[in-house]
């Protein structure tokens, strides 16, 4: 009784969020005892790991070369159509098929016609003029000698010619709704000033979502090592970074990751506000209208909303809460039926074949790749051993950070960190389900990610040795950063072309 | 500082080990598509080049096998022209060809000042080969069919592009076709000459002549029917005809040859001047190849420099400084210290 009720207080300790926990409520043994952030150093670290974040997103702003962000013209284009106000709802199908008076396929390119079935009010000279724009700029700034399954030719005039079954057109309108409005100062600039205002959106929301990783790490850890370790897992993680360069929907899906995940673990860990609760639905309904990778923190929400139900009352929330949930749910699946999203399956054959590919060995070796190293639109990579070693340290730090749910570690919550493990297993699953391994799919998992990471690697240590572990364990942190930045992305970017 | 340091000297040492990886032009073609196909003796193929930095001493090319007997291959360098002087040549035996898609290696005595001068190279064989090179078109590939599995024998094969349905998918997705190229089975230099007429799917107007040869051998490889560009041809119905001479075919599956359609512009950089076949300048390819000079580092950082300007020096800067401001959260807490 008396051992259970240590180890049960323990936990509780663990369980409580930063603010309540520490030196005041358990006094540090000496030299044994992981270190709390005190009051000052805390304000102190936030403020160095914003103007690190800063520098080093704004290092991968310069270094990443215009249009190499996975995907940009077709995103970039879709928002510069909002910026001028077009809506992105109720544009004008394709004319085709048998009893028509022309085929509409014939007058304009496929990527051209999925535009303006998306967007209200575009004429075709529009959407031509604008695909003809970001071509030239792309030409000019050497995409195509860079990208090498988009071949050398550098005259060309729609989107289709580079490849012609890619649109952004059928994603949710929220993130370019937001850039949109954000463009909409510089709509008239040319399309090089657009691109460049638009990665700076970018760098703002990283830079945003590094503080909230920050603040989730401190619901997470109470020790400052741990907290330091993770932030600095996310904000030095080279692929997340080079996110907060480029122009993509993934940014957005990401910042909203972490946001719910912080929210949730600010709950767990006893802040049981209705205006928490209310923010965190809100980026959860906000999210579905990004992209459909943040699915999963509408499942992370429930999970913590179901956890939370303790009393008949929040048990009667949480009816509501389920039913309220599979309303939403099913109006997005319509919503996104509607938008002709390529997320839903048409038929079940194709489910079926789409998740027979996700599960495949080939689609997992994809998302690794992709996600801890690939460059010029993925069509080159790190060397291989990279990735094994890569693969070797997560496997130990997820294996490490798992028995941490079953046993004490000092200044780790367990409750937040079986929170991250559910995140990055939905998100897992939502890759499979998709049918596609790209890394930036999981990128809404990343502030979990960076979470299991430092519980994995530095919460076995002891108290006193956790600083000496963070040093070390940063200092690879840069080094994996820097064999990126300059032994992939600067070479691969600018030494490496294609004639 | 010093941790910052280290990482930046891990930086440094990351960037300048592509020094052994960065050839002077590369034609980086994928997936590759198109082959040339066997090289007959007395018709050489090859490519030419304008080189960036002195100390050329090596050139890959692209080769896939395809079955026979492995040949062994002759490379001759000449400069400023096709048919300029021969200033390098090497020979790889048959026995070191790489039995898998692969690239193969002419190596030779550095020239010292290569730098800024144009190089045709070529390679021969006395038989035909057994390997063939790798082109690359310049259009907007589309692939109609794929390399198919059967021959299918002239001397006149028509045929028809279609649009979906009744296609699964449209057989012509852009506009301004420019090329059509079929897979050839065995078209002889001496055979004579091999004809692409195109006619409107609809009203079967002709729109379109094209020739290749005599002159132009191709054999299992790819053949490309050159026309003045035609605008309007998306989803299109086209029709055609191929007329072959004496002993050629035409590779494809069920369905009919195996087709890739080029469209749009073929505007490349200026560094790659064409393929050469038996000593004509066919602008409109290249091989796929790779040429080696330097690999000093100042040519590195000279190419970095120029590519990159002064936004990699800024972000090098501003790496650095994030480094040094992240080192600083891994001290002891402030509090600790007072």
């Amino acid at each position: 009784m008396g051992a259970g009720g240590e180890s049960q207080e323990k936990r509780k300790q663990a369980d409580k969020p930063a603010e309540l926990r520490g030196t005041a409520v358990t006094a540090p043994q000496k030299r044994k005892e992981p270190a709390a952030e005190a009051p000052g150093d805390r304000r102190r670290t936030t403020r160095l790991v914003l103007l690190a974040a800063l520098l080093h997103g704004l290092a991968y702003l310069f270094a990443v070369a215009p249009w190499m962000g996975e995907d940009e013209p077709w995103h970039l284009e879709y928002a510069t159509h909002v910026a001028h106000l077009h809506q992105p709802w109720g544009g004008k199908p394709a004319m085709y098929g048998a009893n028509v008076p022309i085929d509409e396929r014939t007058l304009w390119a496929t990527s051209q016609l999925q535009m303006r079935r998306r967007m209200a009010g575009v004429t075709e000279e529009e959407l031509d003029a604008r695909q003809r724009e970001i071509l030239q700029s792309m030409a000019e700034h050497d995409y195509y000698r860079r990208v090498d399954w988009a071949g050398a030719v550098q005259d060309r005039s729609d989107f289709d010619q580079i490849e012609p079954f890619f649109t952004a057109s059928s994603q949710p309108a929220g993130y370019y709704v937001v850039l949109g409005l954000w463009l909409y100062p510089v709509r008239n600039a040319s399309i090089d000033t657009q691109l460049a205002w638009a990665r700076a959106l970018s760098l703002l929301v990283y830079l945003a979502t590094v503080w909230v990783a920050l603040e989730l790490a401190r619901c997470a850890f109470s020790d400052r090592s741990l907290v330091i370790a993770a932030t600095l897992a996310f904000a030095w993680f080279p692929m997340n970074a080079r996110l907060g360069a480029v122009v993509n929907n993934d940014v957005l899906a990401r910042a909203l990751g972490a946001v719910v995940l912080m929210l949730c673990a600010r709950r767990l860990s006893g802040d049981e506000s209705r205006r928490t609760l209310a923010l965190a639905i809100g980026a959860v309904a906000f999210g579905l209208l990004v992209k459909s990778t943040v699915m999963s923190l509408a499942g992370v929400l429930y999970v913590t909303i179901a956890l939370g139900a303790t009393t008949p009352t929040k048990r009667r929330g949480l009816a509501l809460v389920t039913v309220g949930g599979a309303a939403l749910l099913a109006g997005v699946l319509w919503l996104w039926h509607t938008q002709h999203s390529p997320v839903l399956p048409r038929n079940l054959t194709a489910f079926l074949e789409r998740l027979e590919r996700g599960a495949s060995p080939a689609t997992f070796r994809e998302l690794w790749h992709t996600f801890v190293g690939g460059f010029n639109w993925y069509s080159r990579e790190l060397p291989e051993r990279t990735y094994t070693i890569a693969a070797v340290v997560a496997g130990l730090a997820g294996l490490s950070a798992f028995s941490a749910l079953f046993h004490t570690r000092r200044g780790v919550s367990r409750r937040v960190l079986a929170l991250c493990f559910a995140l990055i297993a939905l998100q897992v699953g939502l890759v499979v389900l998709r049918g596609e391994g790209q890394g930036r799919y999981l990128m809404p998992a990343m502030a979990a990610i960076a979470i299991v990471f430092a519980a994995g690697l530095l919460a076995p240590l002891s108290g006193f040795r956790r600083p000496a572990g963070l040093r070390l364990f940063a200092t690879l942190l840069f080094v994996y950063d820097a064999i990126f930045l300059w032994g992939g992305l600067v070479p691969n970017e600018y030494l490496l072309w294609g004639s | 500082m010093l941790r910052a340091l280290l990482v930046s000297a891990v930086a440094a040492f990351a960037l300048l080990a592509w020094r052994e990886r960065v050839p002077d032009v590369e034609i980086r073609y994928a997936p590759r598509t198109t082959q040339a196909g066997r090289i007959f003796p007395g018709f050489a193929l090859g490519s030419g080049f304008a080189c960036e930095n002195d100390g050329l001493h090596a050139v890959d090319v692209a080769f896939a096998p395809i079955g026979g007997d492995p040949q062994p291959l002759e490379f001759e360098l000449r400069q400023g022209a096709p048919d300029g002087p021969v200033v390098r040549s090497a020979r790889v035996e048959a026995a070191a060809i790489p039995a898998s898609d692969d690239w193969v290696r002419f190596e030779f005595e550095p020239l010292t000042s290569s730098a800024g001068q144009r190089f045709w190279f070529s390679v021969a064989a006395p038989e035909r080969t057994a390997h063939t090179p790798w082109t690359r078109y310049r259009g907007i590939p589309y692939v109609v069919r794929q390399w198919g599995d059967r021959a299918i024998d002239g001397p006149v094969i028509e045929g028809e592009l279609l649009p979906a349905p009744p296609r699964p998918r449209t057989d012509l997705h852009h506009a301004d076709l420019h090329t059509l190229a079929f897979a050839m089975n065995y078209m002889h230099p001496q055979a004579g000459e091999a004809r692409l007429v195109l006619f409107d799917g609809v009203s079967g107007e002709e729109l379109r002549r094209a020739t290749i040869g005599p002159g132009l051998p191709c054999d299992t490889g790819w053949a490309f029917f050159r026309f003045e560009k035609l605008g309007p041809t998306r989803w299109r119905s086209l029709k055609y005809r191929v007329e072959l001479p004496t002993g050629a075919s035409l590779i494809g599956n069920a369905d009919g040859p195996s087709i890739v359609a080029f469209h749009g512009g073929s505007q490349v950089p200026e560094e790659v001047l064409g393929l050469t076949c038996g000593g004509q300048v066919l602008e409109q390819r290249d091989l796929v190849f790779r040429a080696w000079s330097s690999n000093e580092g100042s040519a590195l950082l000279a190419r970095l420099s120029t590519r990159g300007g002064r936004t990699i020096l800024f972000a090098a800067i501003l790496w650095f400084l994030a480094l040094l401001v992240a080192a600083r959260l891994l001290g002891r807490p402030q509090e600790a210290d007072a």
